[in-house]
């Protein structure tokens, strides 16, 4: 797309902003992902059997995944009062061989979407740069980044939204019932993995389209 | 198809592309992408710029034959 100097500096200045920022976000989630691999390993679950949040309800809630931290100290995630609730259980059950193969597949899988997340939004980022010294943005080049980053990031999302089923899989002997997945959680999953991404391409169509009547204004003579 | 004749024009003209290009005030590269038969389409302003220099009609500049 052909743009005057000054919006063309602009714009190129807000997508190389763009761009970077969301790498540099990645990374920092990379090396999170990475640090709580090495310093935690799963070492079992505690069974919530039929405690409920209060006596009038009847939901059950979904089994938690107990850490080993570094110092040894079996640490448990999840939200306070589950975690009273948990703890006032006492029921810690191991997670099987397979579990932890399972849950750290995820991890390692989450990391490589990452860092190919992180290697197209560089590209995308010295892309528009280089276009940019030509006069022109949103070339082809950069929407089949877009085009490419869009499936990257639904299948992170699909991966990290779905970390309940995760955790199940990694307990799958006990709780192979995917009910058990909170409703809140659910609508996490459909809003990040299918709003997302069709916003994305549809904003990549609409760059497309306007490429398309760029490329005929430029060959009327 | 339509077909570009704007270099027989120049030829029976005797005249430069880029001394059409002086004349008519269009860039070269402009005239250069109608030349090759790249131009998606032409407007009026520039074809009667090119009409007026080379006096001609449209019709000595386009033309159009079956495919």
């Amino acid at each position: 797309m052909r743009l005057s100097k000054q919006t063309n500096r602009r714009l190129t200045a807000l997508l190389v902003a763009i761009s970077m920022i969301g790498a540099l976000a990645l990374v920092r989630t990379a090396v999170q992902i990475v640090r709580s691999n090495e310093e935690s390993s799963l070492i079992g679950v505690v069974d919530t059997g039929a405690y409920n949040i209060d006596s009038e309800s009847t939901t059950k809630l979904p089994p938690i995944v107990v850490v080993e931290s570094k110092s040894g100290e079996a640490e448990i995630i999840g939200k306070p009062t589950e975690v009273a609730l948990y703890a006032a259980s006492g029921k810690c059950i191991n997670a099987n061989h397979w579990g932890f193969a399972a849950w750290h597949t995820q991890i390692y899988l989450r990391g490589l979407l990452l860092v190919a997340m992180i290697v197209m939004l560089l590209w995308f980022g010295t892309n528009t740069l280089r276009d940019a010294k030509s006069g022109r943005l949103f070339t082809l080049g950069n929407l089949r980044i877009l085009y490419t980053l869009a499936p990257t990031a639904f299948l992170y999302m699909l991966i990290t939204e779905n970390i309940y089923i995760w955790q199940q899989i990694a307990i799958c002997e006990l709780y192979a019932d995917a009910a058990l997945i909170p409703l809140c959680g659910q609508f996490t999953i459909t809003a990040g993995t299918i709003i997302i991404p069709l916003l994305t391409i549809t904003v990549a169509e609409l760059y497309k389209a306007a490429i398309d009547l760029n490329d005929e204004e430029q060959m009327t003579v | 198809m339509i077909i570009i004749n704007l270099d027989v024009m120049l030829a029976k003209r005797k005249m430069t592309l880029s001394e059409l290009s002086e004349r008519v005030d269009i860039s070269i590269v402009n005239l250069s992408v109608l030349k090759t038969g790249k131009a998606r389409a032409i407007r009026f302003s520039t074809l009667d710029a090119i009409c007026k220099v080379l006096d001609c009609q449209p019709g000595d500049i386009i033309e159009y034959t079956k495919d």
